[in-house]
């Protein structure tokens, strides 16, 4: 993809920090970044949910206030979709939530870099989700976690028709999954971009109404943020809810 | 006399105190249903990228079958036809799961048991 600094596309461009480019057995494990960005999303909710939850007080401050709301609306969702069997996995899906949510909202920083807008670092994080619910799956209910693609209630004249379709139907999990989440960021990212460059072309007069339609667009895309960590996020337990439950 | 008269203004504003508070609620509950599923490019994206990652799966897997058994074209057929099933299928499951949203917590429901984190 060639692209100048002023492509829509720019923002995009995954390149080494300068003095960090590493080499591993001929891979290039540079730290980029995306990399940085990845790290600043873990440090920045690993220091809100540490030192907002420092002095845990009946009244809570501001800080704390943040932390245990996300908390509870996790928790919730949590115990809604999947039930009182799924408090066990609440570690993980909160990492996966407070993941998602921080590199949705580091990337709206003006000059900063999103990259849940790649679609190997949402692959990624799906294929993850996929694996650790079939591996649960296949623990808690061995091969009987097989059954999971015969819909109870089905003859068995259906059976050949029904399995490979179930089957297919849980495989393509993981792309709808990631396909979501990066198609959303980087819409929006570009489409922020393309109207800022409409501004700069149009003058300062008529540049003023795409500014304007900016204005309301960066406030749609915080909203797309949270709510794309939120479907993310309520997607995982359903996945996590199938492999506990088998239906 | 003056006592009664102090009641029943009492009684009036408490009225209206709790008249807001339920409008405020029912206002609040509303958004937040908006919040997950009123959008309708949102629905409509959610279900399009349901159908066509089946699809897509399907071809690939139908490609990999193809290339290594050298039954070309009708794995590809064949599992293309296949995703199409799974695509309709999980749409219909979006669908379904689209009519009641999780993760929103409904009040007055005895079965959702509130965690305050300390047990």
């Amino acid at each position: 993809m060639a692209t100048d600094s002023h492509s829509p596309l720019a923002q995009f461009e995954v390149y080494p920090i300068a003095g960090l480019e590493f080499q591993l057995m001929g891979y290039d494990i540079s730290f980029t970044n995306s990399a940085l960005f990845m790290l600043l999303a873990v440090v920045a909710s690993s220091f809100l949910m540490i030192v907002a939850m420092g002095r845990g007080s009946l009244v809570p401050n501001r800080w704390q206030n943040v932390a245990e709301m996300t908390y509870e609306f996790v928790a919730n969702m949590l115990n809604e979709s999947v039930g009182p069997k799924g408090k066990e996995y609440f570690p993980f899906i909160f990492s996966i939530f407070m993941f998602i949510l921080l590199g949705n909202l580091l990337g709206m920083i003006p000059y900063s870099f999103t990259f849940t807008s790649h679609i190997i670092v949402t692959f990624a994080l799906a294929a993850m989700v996929f694996i650790v619910v079939t591996i649960i799956g296949l623990v808690k209910h061995g091969l009987h976690f097989f059954s999971l693609f015969m819909p109870s209630g089905v003859s068995y004249v259906l059976a050949p028709i029904l399995i490979p379709i179930e089957m297919l139907s849980y495989l393509s999990r993981p792309v709808s999954l990631s396909v979501r989440l990066f198609a959303n960021m980087m819409a929006g990212h570009t489409m922020l971009k393309v109207f800022a460059g409409f501004s700069v072309t149009l003058g300062v007069v008529f540049g003023l109404a795409p500014m304007f339609i900016n204005v309301a667009l960066i406030g749609f895309e915080i909203l797309v943020a949270v709510l794309q960590a939120y479907v993310f996020t309520i997607l995982s337990c359903m996945y996590l809810k199938d492999s506990l439950e088998l239906h | 006399m003056t006592d009664d008269d102090r009641f029943s203004k009492l009684d009036e504003k408490l009225k209206s105190v709790e008249s807001n508070e339920k409008s405020a609620s029912r206002g609040r509950k509303l958004s937040e249903k908006s919040f997950e599923s009123k959008s309708a490019m949102g629905v409509a994206f959610r279900i399009g990228i349901e159908f066509v990652s089946a699809v897509a799966i399907g071809c690939g897997l139908g490609l990999i079958i193809d290339n290594y058994f050298g039954t070309s074209p009708w794995g590809m057929v064949i599992l293309f036809f296949i995703g199409c099933g799974a695509g309709f299928s999980n749409v219909y499951k979006t669908t379904q799961r689209m009519s009641k949203p999780v993760g929103l917590k409904p009040e007055n429901n005895p079965d959702n048991v509130h965690d305050d984190g300390k047990t």
